[in-house]
């Protein structure tokens, strides 16, 4: 008698479960799809494709930063040097531009990682070995990157007529002439695709979940936390620094006081807002990809329907809210599936 | 057990932590195919013995051997638990360790996933197919592709051995595997555990409920105090016997009762107080001038009835009477006035603010006395403290100092002076003498005595039976969430509580 009810509320919280987890990308799409549909109706010409590709414009940057930040709260961390990170890269290949006019677009894009990846490294020494909480590590990086930026710039921009055309033509030509869907696009989507196998099918990236859903667990397993708490951080910086090179394609300027500013908030909404568990061990590559979409719907949306820019931050900051929100009550609910009480 | 060879051996295994020692030369065999039982008194060093041999702890002298290949024994370092898993030990722990977001297949492989060949993936299909072939010969039924969160920690528990069992684990280390499961769950367990002692594998198994000791072990093993007492057949001994090799040390004469005070009126009457699955029925009462012990094991109750008359934990039923008055306390602060106090056993964490100054501690839980309009007056402060650090015979440099800095006993002492403050009828002792060393356990244990003379009612929470039988008028014991024996003063012996502790019924009890 007992172990049949069992079995049956073990099958009745394990369908739940499934549905409350499939619900949470559903969910995003249904919210996605209720932006557009209400921004619509207010502003007709929503739909344009120029708002279409403006959207699509401003979605692959925070894509593949977020894919970084997504695995870094996957592990139970958090970073916010980020928007630092993107900004020293892009500044530094900016400069090289400049005084090199000549220098290969390519090589400039892989210098960017580079450096994203010693910075990221930076971090994720401290974080794995020197045991440094990541938010205090971040915090102090997120200053720190910054003010080299200043350093290394002398306070200056990196102006439009310094940044190479054939870089800008990234955000404004596709491939097969398909300019609706930009090069920076297709950037973004191969970022996304070899974040998910390497979160999928990697023995790496199933440690990232293992030590953030036990670490414990995962040390007296022989993990190497220490490692995969490293490497997390170093792709992370990498990433960033790959998009400072997008920044300064899509906007054609790097400013050591504007680029990047506040995007860690952007990039860890985009990942809460995705489904990521803020306490670690979860996260997919879909909700978080999903995420950014919305995110730069909203952006596109309230911008087109001629809501100030100042009132952006407040809309992120409540759509963050909301998704944790939500994610708190959906965690809630799980535990009284799994636990019958 | 015909083979001669063992698969694991210890040798010599001393082991100390902050200076006590945990573990004397322990010297200890384990042979394939057979279940070993560890049992001894809480602190007795079993669990401590398996984390060695799992590689969790290293010990300060001694040597481990493993046989390989099933050859000859040789010596090992296990640095670290990965070592000692890769050596083909695994340890079970009482709270499974799992990967809650991550599926059964995966839990039971992580860190060892197979692999594609050509692009060197995580090969899931052939993850999903041995883990069913792993949990089928270990007969549990399990969908690997359930998501382990959720899972009895049964299953959780079938799990983590399907992972020991993929990795070829020869000897299984259990601690307390069965404290968590229900008696069905537990029958499981042991079918499965004999299952793989048949296809040789060896099995420690550590555990204070000796009637599964004796259902389900070839051998047991009992420590007493860190020292190995002694190995026996189970078919060659009784419970009885086990128990007083558990507990056969001399009542040392460290622990005595300065006073005993002609007892008053009840100051705490509990009545059939009940918690779901934390304790069942409790009634006792406290009188004037008494101390009544409360026994068992760790895990049997006795802290959340602690916490519940304290109003930490909310009981489902039953009632209190605090001298003589029925009270309802969902509150600490509702504990407080009505005139009991609580010292839990961790006063690092719940008793003390280790950075405060002894005066900031002593004086937190009466602000409001000390303090004129709000304001806090340093003279009363430290008129109060002094008394206090004087009445108990407090040693320290001066009362400024942080708490931190005070020894274990010290530090206990501020904690109840704390609490002596708000001048309470009845105190609730939790493992007062814990971690601190002998000379300030009896400075404790004599102060208890003056507060019981003085005419107060104290509840003592101990697992060390010579304090309890030392300490106390009458004796609660409990055991899953019952109480399951009563005894005075007089007729109450190490073994009878032992027995009423682990249920088991002694001859002539």
């Amino acid at each position: 008698m007992t172990t049949i009810e069992s079995i049956q509320t073990k099958q009745s919280s394990r369908t739940l479960a499934n549905q409350l987890a499939r619900f949470r990308e559903l969910g995003i799409i249904l919210f996605l799809v209720l932006i557009v549909i209400g921004a619509t109706i207010a502003q007709p010409r929503f739909l344009s494709s120029f708002n279409l590709r403006s959207i699509l414009l401003w979605v692959p940057l925070l894509t593949v930063v977020a894919m970084g930040e997504m695995m870094v709260i996957i592990t139970r961390g958090i970073d916010v040097s980020v928007g630092s990170i993107l900004a020293l890269a892009g500044i530094i290949v900016g400069m090289i531009f400049r005084d090199f006019p000549e220098f290969n677009i390519y090589l400039g894009t892989l210098l960017a990682i580079l450096i994203g990846l010693g910075l990221g490294a930076i971090n994720g020494a401290l974080i794995a070995w020197v045991k440094i909480p990541p938010v205090i590590t971040t915090l102090g990086t997120l200053s720190a990157y910054r003010g080299l930026t200043f350093i290394v710039s002398q306070g200056r921009q990196i102006d439009p007529n310094h940044v190479p055309r054939s870089l800008i033509h990234w955000s404004q030509v596709g491939p097969l002439g398909i300019n609706l869907v930009p090069w920076v696009v297709v950037i973004a989507v191969v970022v996304a695709i070899l974040t998910f196998f390497f979160l999928r099918s990697s023995k790496a990236g199933r440690n990232v979940y293992a030590i953030g859903g036990n670490q414990d667990a995962a040390t007296l397993r022989g993990i190497p936390v220490a490692w995969t708490t490293f490497l997390v951080y170093a792709i992370t910086g990498a990433l960033a620094g790959l998009a400072g090179v997008l920044y300064a394609s899509r906007f054609g300027f790097v400013n050591p006081g504007e680029t990047g500013v506040g995007f860690e908030l952007t990039a860890i909404a985009a990942v809460v807002i995705g489904g990521t568990n803020v306490f670690g061990g979860s996260g997919s590559v879909l909700g978080v990809v999903l995420g950014c979409l919305l995110l730069g719907t909203i952006n596109v949306a309230l911008s087109v329907l001629g809501i100030a820019a100042t009132w952006q931050l407040a809309v992120y900051g409540f759509v963050i809210l909301l998704a944790v929100v939500v994610d708190a009550i959906i965690q809630r609910e799980l535990r009284r599936a799994s636990t019958g009480e | 057990m015909t083979d001669p060879s063992p698969v694991l051996k210890t040798n010599g295994i001393y082991m100390a932590f902050g200076g006590v020692d945990v573990l004397r030369d322990v010297t200890f065999e384990i042979y394939p195919g057979e279940v070993h039982g560890l049992v001894g008194e809480n602190g007795a060093g079993k669990s401590t013995l398996a984390k060695i041999i799992a590689g969790v702890h290293q010990p300060r002298s001694g040597t481990v051997q493993i046989s390989i290949n099933g050859g000859g024994l040789s010596s090992v370092e296990i640095p670290n638990p990965h070592a000692a898993t890769q050596l083909g030990i695994a340890l079970i722990h009482q709270e499974p360790l799992t990967f809650p977001e991550l599926d059964v297949a995966e839990n039971i492989f992580i860190g060892r996933q197979p692999m594609t060949r050509g692009f060197h993936r995580v090969d899931w299909s052939q993850m999903y197919r041995r883990s069913n072939e792993i949990l089928k010969s270990l007969g549990v039924e399990l969908d690997p592709h359930r998501k382990v969160r959720g899972l009895s920690i049964a299953d959780q528990q079938m799990v983590e051995m399907a992972g020991a069992l993929s990795q070829e684990a020869r000897l299984l280390l259990m601690d307390e595997p069965t404290a968590a499961l229900t008696p069905n769950e537990v029958k499981e367990l042991f079918t499965i555990m004999r299952r793989l002692r048949d296809q040789g594998t060896a099995i420690v198994f550590v555990s204070h409920r000796l009637d599964e000791v004796f259902e389900i072990c070839d051998r047991i093993t009992v420590l007493r105090d860190g020292e190995l007492i002694g190995v026996r057949k189970s078919t060659e001994t009784t419970v009885d016997g086990i128990i007083r090799m558990m507990v056969g040390r001399p009542l040392s004469a460290l622990y005595e009762r300065g006073a005993t005070a002609s007892q008053g009126r009840t100051l705490l009457e509990v009545d059939r107080l009940s918690r779901n699955r934390k304790f069942y029925d409790i009634s006792f009462d406290v009188r004037a001038g008494e101390i009544v012990g409360l026994a068992g094991l760790v895990g049997s109750g006795r802290t959340e009835v602690a916490r519940a008359l304290f109003g930490t934990l909310d009981i489902d039923q039953g009632s209190v009477r605090i001298d003589g008055k029925e009270v309802r306390i969902h509150h600490p602060r509702q504990a407080l006035s009505a005139g009991m106090i609580y010292l839990p056993e961790d006063r690092q964490h719940h008793g003390l603010v280790m950075p405060m100054s002894v005066t900031e501690n002593t004086t937190l839980p009466i602000l409001s006395q000390v303090a004129n309009w709000g304001w806090l007056r340093n003279q009363n402060e430290h008129k109060i403290t002094r008394d206090y650090v004087e009445k108990l015979r407090i040693v320290l440099r001066n009362i400024g100092q942080p708490v931190r800095e005070l020894s274990g006993g010290n530090q206990q002492k501020v904690v109840i002076s704390k609490w002596l403050l708000s001048q309470p009828k009845v105190m609730i002792l939790d493992e007062p003498t814990r971690g601190i060393d002998i000379g300030a356990k009896s400075e404790v244990h004599h102060l208890m005595g003056e507060l019981a003379a003085q005419g107060m009612g104290i509840l003592m929470i101990s697992s060390e039976l010579p304090e309890i039988l030392a300490m106390s008028d009458r004796i609660l014991v409990m055991k899953q969430g019952r109480i399951t024996g009563r005894f005075t003063k007089a007729d109450a012996t190490a073994e009878k509580i032992m027995a009423a502790a682990t249920g088991q019924v002694m001859e002539g009890a």
